[in-house]
């Protein structure tokens, strides 16, 4: 017996050991940026917690959050984090009708209703859903990690077909109904043309680099920024590379096409217009930080947010600030505009309301007594 | 101080990984273990005295323990007596601490490199841009493939074979590393109770890190085995002393076994 209790005499120190490591090993780090979208009267903010929040548009108070509940602190000794029961959501929602559609990291998209956040359907993919869904019609359009890109009945869920991009697809599928065509940009350096009707591809264009974000369509151009610092405008009905225009960093967001001109962010720290016809520089505006996805234009106005925190207001002619606002946390996402207020929300959770005229600050969501 | 870790560590790690990856066929699981191979030969330099003074001190542990205890009421004379031991012996004390500690941030930066290359979400990604951005070869090489087998490497092992490997690979690269029961029955249990508990919690977290870094986990410590085998050969011993270190009681067995089959003959 004694000999037992010297040779096993260290087993307290594992059990207590393995009961610290399970039960403390803290929540897992966000795995992406926080995103909104605002649609009547509603911003739906797919926040830090992995949850989405529905505010009023107009004064930031909170309607409903989905998921409603967050599963118990988990461990021996309770003292991990509790987590979203639905998986983390970072993509922006999309709203269409009644409905809103949330994809989430457990590969799941989730269908509520937007009275409540009550959910109505739900379809599974193979992997994380990173990509904001597109909403054309009765159809919702979901891309996955899993590589592939589905077109769903927008009411049941249901799946019409699938096209398989071969590679992570980050982007949201860029729908143009005029043409009956879909563009998808995948981390595989490539965009695809696939047909709307049945998900045949039509033409692929390579870049040197993964591609994150959706393309953009300026007439007859389809436009896109790749992580090799090229923005690329090819033709889109054939895919022969048009002009290509370098920057320093990785071009990791959707162009802005308005009025002949187009607008991109780099993580080179600026942001450049380009001519879309030839390509060529018009101006560029050089932040404090990194400029991704962040780009929203209103009346002659350019607002770009930046990894500095900083929202700036720009002349779209000029590129020369009016006015400029200081968030929290770093600004990654993209802003939302309507003809009230300017939405921003920051890598830390924080959602902004601000007057798109003057940057002045309407709301701010969590009210301050709710920030921990 | 941020900056130059990730300038004159972080980076040239990313780089070197990258480089490989590209070379070997974009297979990641591949270039870990290259490099893995490479990083530990790279700092043999620095590792090898460690190993080798650490093992001599274990070696001297009963005339150690015999000046302690002879000198046990004089503290100052003990550790003079020490001291003059460890000098006739050819040992400094503090010999293995130095490299090991020089050869910390390389491989802290390699770990750090690997953890940051196998990025499979989009902040973790945002974060490689600022290592890669400037260079198109590298940058086109992302994002990974990171099918290995049945493995993602940016995720763990859900087979959960790379966790016992590490497990096992810990506790025999503990075990080979001290060799000798000591003397003292507190420091044996001591001894017994980290070669336990150590590879279990690698174990343990391995379950929940990127199967890519436990990769590396395993490379390493059969690396290190493999070192500890080639310096105790060298110092004289067989190969068969190295595996009777290891098992002690079943070798001793063993021997007893034949003594009797000898006998019985």
């Amino acid at each position: 017996m004694k000999v037992l209790k010297k040779k096993w005499g260290f087993l307290p120190t594992i059990v207590i050991a393995m009961l610290f490591m399970t039960s403390c090993s803290g929540s897992a780090p966000s795995a992406s940026w926080p995103e909104l979208t605002v649609a009547g009267g509603t911003v739906y903010a797919a926040l830090t917690d992995g949850r989405v929040h529905a505010l009023d548009a107009d004064t930031g108070s909170e309607k409903w959050v989905f998921p409603a509940e967050v599963s118990k602190p988990s461990g021996l000794l309770g003292c991990s984090a509790p987590k979203a029961t639905e998986g983390p959501i970072y993509a922006a929602p999309a709203v269409s009708d009644d409905l809103v559609y949330v994809g989430s990291y457990n590969s799941t998209l989730y269908a509520l209703n937007t009275l409540a956040g009550v959910k109505q359907w739900e379809f599974s993919t193979g992997d994380r859903i990173v990509a904001a869904p597109v909403v054309v019609g009765n159809t919702v359009y979901l891309a996955s990690a899993d590589q592939h890109v589905y077109a769903l009945d927008a009411a049941t869920g249901t799946e019409r077909w699938r096209f398989s991009a071969g590679n992570w697809v980050w982007a949201s599928p860029l729908v143009d109904q005029d043409s009956g065509a879909m563009y998808v940009a995948t981390m595989g350096h490539k965009v695809y043309r696939v047909r709307l009707s049945d998900g045949t591809q039509e033409w692929e264009f390579t870049t040197q680099g993964a591609i994150a974000a959706a393309p953009a369509l300026a007439g007859d151009l389809l436009i896109f920024g790749s992580f090799d610092g090229h923005v690329y405008a090819v033709d889109a009905s054939t895919g022969e590379e048009r002009w290509t225009f370098q920057t320093g960093g990785w071009v990791w967001g959707t162009p802005l096409a308005v009025d002949g001109v187009v607008y991109v962010g780099s993580q080179d720290r600026k942001v450049y217009a380009l001519d879309v016809e030839s390509g060529t520089k018009l101006w560029e505006f050089q932040a404090n930080g990194a400029v991704r996805d962040t780009l929203a234009y209103g009346e002659g106005t350019l607002y770009v947010g930046s990894e500095d925190k900083m929202v700036y207001a720009l002349d779209a002619q000029t590129g020369k600030p009016k006015w400029t606002f200081t968030a929290e946390g770093s600004i990654l996402s993209p802003l939302a505009l309507t003809e009230k207020a300017l939405y921003v929300v920051t890598t830390n959770g924080q959602v902004y309301a601000l007057d798109p005229v003057d940057g002045g600050q309407l709301w701010h969501y969590p009210p301050a007594e709710e920030k921990k | 101080m941020g900056q130059l870790w990730n300038e004159f560590f972080i980076q040239p790690m990313i780089y070197a990984s990258l480089w490989l990856y590209q070379l070997l066929g974009h297979n990641f699981a591949l270039a870990i273990t290259v490099l893995t191979i490479a990083v530990r030969l790279l700092t043999l330099p620095l590792t090898l005295p460690a190993q080798k003074s650490a093992k001599k001190q274990q070696e001297l542990q009963p005339k150690i323990q015999a000046l302690q205890k002879k000198y046990a009421k004089d503290k100052e004379r003990q550790s003079q007596e020490l001291m003059k031991l460890y000098k006739e012996e050819g040992i400094n004390p503090m010999g293995g601490c130095l490299p090991l500690l020089i050869q910390l941030p390389i491989i802290m930066a390699f770990y750090q490199s690997i953890a940051k290359v196998l990025a499979d979400t989009p902040l973790a990604l945002y974060s490689l841009a600022g290592f890669v951005a400037g260079n198109t070869a590298m940058t086109s090489l992302i994002p990974l493939s990171s099918k290995f087998l049945w493995l993602n490497l940016a995720r763990p092992d859900p087979r959960y074979v790379l966790p016992i490997l590490v497990v096992f690979t810990s506790w025999l690269q503990q075990k080979i590393m001290s060799p000798g029961a000591s003397t003292d029955p507190q420091a044996a249990s001591m001894n017994q109770t980290m070669q336990v508990t150590m590879p279990l919690m690698f174990g343990f977290l391995t379950m929940q890190w990127p199967s890519g870094l436990a990769i590396y986990f395993v490379v390493t410590n059969i690396v290190s085995i493999i070192i500890q085998v080639v310096i105790d050969m060298q110092g004289g011993k067989s190969f068969r002393d190295v595996l009777q270190n290891l098992w002690p009681q079943a070798a001793s067995g063993k021997r007893a076994q034949v003594k009797g089959r000898k006998k019985k003959k």
